[in-house]
């Protein structure tokens, strides 16, 4: 319950937030934007509207997720409300599970509103629904959960500006771990160990990645898309423990 | 500082940003036409992350811009082919991005520059027979080698869907290319193939052009 309770005020200061104004106003701009591009693409057009307006919201929730996550101890201990709230029968672990839980309602109440600017954008261009698009939204609030995560767990040991950094930095190598792998197979065996460790070490992002396919109308398994969710769900479990490990043992300044 | 002196530096500020820019712009426009950079495929396949089809569609309408305005100001085209190499690299799948590339690449002299891209849909989808066939039609409206615009089409023909005049196709690249035998042989293979009677009537009467007897059904 305590959680909740932590969660519930925390969504409430986000929903607050001039960041997630100011996210939502960018991504309906952007994708409204799309329609314009279409309409440059010579015979590309319905593909470079699904392509750009899925890539806006992806890349808008992960750069929130990144952003909410840097500040969400850093605030709470600069405003000294960290003070207030651990000094009651509160964990620290509940503490960090609240905040979680609560910057990750705000991030799926933009990922609603954007997925619904851009069902509505497709359903006035193709005059039909595509359940498909659900597929891909729904891993891209898990993608940026999976952010916050990260993110929350750099806070607990850097500065905000750092965490932004490494969160970052992790999202490349994420999206990038296959490219890795594929060097790694074409060198020495001890590279090739090495780039294996890697690839299974860091949090493979391709996995939650399925606009590029969508977008042709390919369909996707559900055991495809249930395993990423799982993986999802185990990753957030991992990076929450890790981080609430760490700042269990952190001396509040 | 006074409101006054404020509104000063503003308006002098302002106006030297804008004449600048339009020095800028006047710079810019003096330079050579037809330079388009394009980073190696390999670097935007990483840099992209998990937006690779965005990337691919961001270069193809820089692509669309540069080929556009290249038509109608001098025609410089420079650094298509690795433009449009990078696209699909990035998209294999961007139907647009082959036919309107094969097109442009054969329209400023570099017709085997367009079936090299053509190559790399069909190594991604080899079943389908547009792209060997729009090589051909490549080959056949922009290049100068009918034997291989033949092959292109003989190629497609053997694969599921292709349209029936693909063998015919191939048939007339042969006779271009003085190639008599590999043309009544495609010739043949239609007269007996061809469901629709009109082409087996344009089989019959071009195995008759070439003297050729009709083969046994």
């Amino acid at each position: 319950m305590i959680p909740l309770a932590i969660a519930s005020i925390t969504l409430k200061e986000a929903l607050r937030d001039k960041l997630l104004h100011v996210a939502a106003l960018f991504g309906a701009l952007l994708i409204g934007f799309t329609l314009l591009l279409g309409g440059l693409s010579a015979g590309a057009d319905l593909k470079i509207i699904q392509d750009f307006g899925l890539g806006t919201i992806n890349a808008l929730l992960v750069l929130l997720a990144v952003f909410l996550g840097s500040r969400l101890i850093s605030r709470d201990l600069e405003q000294r409300i960290v003070y207030t709230l651990l000094s009651k029968p509160i964990t620290r672990g509940q503490f960090l599970t609240g905040k979680f839980l609560g910057s990750s309602a705000a991030l799926w109440c933009l990922l609603a509103l954007l997925g619904l600017l851009f069902y509505g954008l497709m359903a006035l261009i193709t005059r039909r629904f595509e359940p498909i698009y659900l597929g891909p939204l729904v891993l891209f609030g898990l993608e940026a959960m999976v952010m916050l995560g990260l993110t929350m767990l750099f806070t607990t040991m850097t500065s905000p500006m750092l965490s932004i950094l490494y969160a970052l930095g992790f999202y490349v190598l994420g999206h990038g771990s296959e490219i890795i792998k594929q060097f790694g197979e074409k060198a020495d065996p001890v590279a090739k160990a090495v780039s294996t460790m890697i690839y299974y070490g860091l949090p493979n992002l391709e996995t939650f990645n399925l606009k590029n396919q969508v977008v042709y109308g390919e369909t996707f398994a559900l055991g495809q898309w249930l395993w990423a969710i799982a993986y999802g769900a185990c990753l957030i479990v991992v990076l929450l423990t890790l981080a609430n490990l760490i700042f269990a043992r952190k001396e509040l300044p | 500082m006074k409101p006054l002196r404020s509104v000063l530096v503003l308006l002098v500020a302002g106006s030297c940003a804008l004449g600048s820019l339009v020095r800028w712009e006047t710079e810019a426009a003096a330079r050579p036409a037809g330079l388009l950079s394009v980073p190696p495929a390999a670097a935007l396949k990483l840099g992209s992350m998990g937006f690779r089809n965005m990337a691919a569609d961001a270069l193809y309408l820089r692509f669309i811009g540069y080929w556009g305005y290249q038509l109608t100001h001098g025609r410089n085209f420079h650094n298509l082919y690795p433009l449009l190499s990078a696209i699909v690299e990035l998209d294999p799948r961007f139907h647009a991005a082959y036919e309107l590339g094969a097109l442009a690449l054969g329209d400023s002299g570099e017709s085997l520059k367009a079936v090299d891209l053509l190559a790399k849909g069909a190594k991604h989808d080899p079943t389908n027979w547009w792209f060997p066939y729009q090589a051909g039609m490549t080959l056949f409206f922009f290049g100068d080698d009918p034997l291989l615009a033949a092959k292109y089409f003989e190629r497609a023909a053997e694969l599921p869907g292709a349209p029936p005049e693909a063998g015919y196709f191939a048939a007339r690249m042969y006779e271009r290319g003085a190639r008599t035998e590999l043309a009544v042989a495609t010739w043949r293979a239609i007269y007996l193939r061809a469901g629709n009677p009109s082409i087996r009537e344009v089989a019959k009467r071009s195995l008759e052009k070439l003297g050729e007897p009709l083969p046994a059904p």
